[in-house]
C-alpha cells in the first residue's frame, strides 16, 4: 500500500511534463503529415524522435528529484515511515512508465507511416525482431536511469561544483554502462540472439541479420542496481544541502 | 522517551548542533527556545529521523532514531511540506495510507475547526491555511511523539489561542510526548511542562518551566531574552 501510494505520487508528478511532451510529438506529427504526402520522409522526419525517448527520462528524473528539495516537500517524504528503496523505486518506475508511454506514442505515430513504405510485406516477419531488440533497449535505459538518480544525488552535495561534479559522474558513468555492454559477454556466458536492423536508404528500408549478445545487458542490469543501492544511500542524507 | 548523548549534527564548518545530551520524559511537553540559527528546527530533524547526526546518538523508548521509530513519530516542519498540486483530502489519505494512528474522525474535527475545506488545493491556500493544513495533518494521528517546528508560525493572532488550546487538549488527551520549537514564548509558555534554550547548537540552560520561573522570577519569555 505505501509503495502503492508513492507511485501514484509520482505518477501525477510526472503528469504535466509528460502531457507537455505528448503534445509537442502530436505538434511535429501535425506538422509532418500535413506539410509531407510521401511516406518515406514522413518516416524520416517522425522516426528520429524516438532518440529523445533516454534524454525525456534521464531530465524527468533530474526533475523530480530537484522538485522534492525546491518544494521542501522532502521533509515530508522522508518523516514517512518507508524506505529509501521503495521512495526511489516509485520515482524510477513512475519516469521509467512516462518515457515507455512516449515510446509508445510515437510507435503509434510511425506504425501508419510504416505501412506506406515498401517495407510493409516484411512487417510480419520484422516484428518480433524488433520487439526483441526494443526490450534489450528499454532494459538498457531502465538501468540507465539510476545513474541520473546517482548524478543528481551527489551533486547535491557539494552544491559550489555541482554542474561539473554533475557531469563528470554522468559521462563516467556513460562510459562505464557502454563498456559494461559491450565487455560483459567476455566474463559472462554468452547468449545471442538474432535481430534484425533497419538500414535506411533515401528509397527504401532494408532489414539485415544482426547477432546481438545479450550478455552485456547482464553487466548493466548489475551497474543499474549497484547504482540504485548508493542513491538510496545517498537519498535521505541529501536533504542536509 | 526521548534521550540523546552527545549529539552533534555538522554543515560543512557550521555546527548546527552540538554535544546536546537530552532526556526528554514520556507524556511531557517539552518547549524548544532560541534565537534563529540555534539548531531547533536540526534538533527535531534529526529526532525525527529526517537528516542524520554528525556525530552522537539519539533513541527513542530505547530504539535508535530510523525508519523504525518514524512510525510512532509526528513531525511537522516549519515550511509547508506538501504538494501544491495535492487537495487537502489528498494530503490526509496519504498520511492515512503510511500511519495506522491516523484517526479520520479527528481529522473531520480539526478540518472543521481549522476551517480547511476538504477539496481545495494546497497551493491555492495563504501561508496561515497552510500552517493550518501542517497541524491539522500533524494532530490527526494518534502518536505517541509529537515534534513540531514551529506549529503557529504564520498563524493570526486571533486563531494562535484557540489553536493553541486544541493541541494542548490533544496532547494531555493522549498523554503524548511532545516537543515543539517556538519564537511565540509568550503564546506557547502554558503549554510547556520543561524547557530547553539553544544557544549555537548547545543546550544553553534547561528545566521545568515552573522550575525556571521560580528559580529566575521571571517569565519564561523574560528568560528567553536573558538567555
Amino acid at each position: 500500500m505505501a509503495f502503492l501510494a508513492l507511485f501514484k505520487k509520482e505518477l501525477r508528478l510526472e503528469l504535466p511534463s509528460f502531457l507537455m511532451v505528448e503534445v509537442f510529438l502530436l505538434g511535429i506529427a501535425f506538422y509532418v503529415f500535413s506539410r509531407f504526402d510521401e511516406s518515406l520522409p514522413r518516416l524520416f522526419l517522425l522516426l528520429p524522435m524516438g532518440m529523445m525517448v533516454p534524454f525525456f527520462g534521464l531530465l524527468r528524473m533530474f526533475q523530480n528529484l530537484r522538485s522534492e528539495w525546491s518544494g521542501d516537500t522532502i521533509q515530508w517524504i522522508l518523516s514517512l515511515p518507508a524506505s529509501g528503496w521503495q521512495q526511489l523505486g516509485a520515482k524510477w518506475l513512475a519516469v521509467l512508465a512516462s518515457m515507455v508511454l512516449v515510446a509508445l506514442t510515437i510507435g503509434a505515430l510511425v506504425y501508419p507511416v510504416l505501412l506506406q513504405t515498401p517495407i510493409a510485406d516484411q512487417l510480419g516477419t520484422m516484428t518480433p525482431s524488433v520487439l526483441q531488440l526494443l526490450t534489450v533497449i528499454g532494459i538498457f535505459f531502465a538501468c540507465y536511469l539510476p545513474l541520473a538518480m546517482f548524478s543528481y544525488l551527489v551533486g547535491r552535495g557539494i552544491p559550489k561544483w555541482r554542474a561539473p561534479v554533475v557531469g563528470v559522474v554522468f559521462l563516467g558513468g556513460t562510459y562505464v554502462f557502454n563498456r559494461l555492454f559491450e565487455t560483459a559477454a567476455d566474463y559472462l556466458p554468452p547468449v545471442y540472439i538474432t535481430v534484425k536492423n533497419i538500414e535506411m536508404t533515401p528509397d527504401s528500408l532494408i532489414l539485415t541479420d544482426h547477432v546481438l549478445n545479450v550478455s552485456g545487458i547482464f553487466g548493466t542490469v548489475f551497474f543499474g542496481y549497484l547504482l540504485f543501492h548508493a542513491s538510496v544511500r545517498l537519498w535521505a542524507r541529501r536533504i542536509d544541502v | 522517551m526521548i534521550e540523546t548523548e552527545q549529539l552533534c549534527k555538522h554543515f560543512g564548518r557550521v555546527q548546527a548542533v552540538q554535544d546536546v545530551s537530552l532526556t526528554v520524559e514520556q507524556g511531557t511537553v517539552t518547549g524548544l527556545l532560541g534565537e534563529n540559527g540555534s539548531g531547533k528546527s536540526t534538533l527535531l530533524k534529526l529526532l525525527a529521523g529526517v537528516q542524520f547526526p554528525t556525530r552522537g546518538k539519539a533513541a527513542i523508548d530505547g530504539q535508535p532514531v530510523g525508519p523504525e521509530t518514524k512510525a510512532f513519530v509526528s513531525y511537522a516542519p516549519e515550511t509547508n511540506p506538501f504538494y501544491g498540486w495535492m487537495r487537502v483530502i489528498d494530503v490526509m489519505r496519504f498520511q492515512a495510507t503510511f500511519f495506522d494512528d491516523f484517526s479520520w474522525e479527528q481529522n473531520r474535527k480539526l478540518l472543521e475547526s481549522m476551517a480547511l475545506a476538504p477539496h481545495q488545493r494546497v497551493g491555492h491556500l495563504s501561508k496561515g491555511m497552510q500552517a493550518r493544513l501542517k497541524l491539522a495533518a500533524v494532530l490527526s494521528r494518534e502518536a505517541k511523539l509529537y515534534f513540531l517546528d514551529e506549529p503557529i508560525s504564520g498563524i493570526d493572532p486571533l486563531s494562535k489561542r484557540k489553536i493553541l488550546e486544541t493541541m494542548l487538549e490533544r496532547f494531555r488527551h493522549l498523554s503524548a510526548t511532545v516537543i515543539v520549537s517556538t519564537h511565540d514564548v509568550t503564546q506557547a509558555e502554558p503549554l510547556f511542562d520543561h524547557v530547553v534554550f539553544l544557544r549555537e547548537g548547545s543546550v544553553a540552560l534547561q528545566g521545568s518551566a515552573e522550575g525556571l520561573r521560580e528559580r529566575y522570577q521571571c517569565s519564561l519569555e523574560d528568560l528567553f531574552g536573558r538567555v
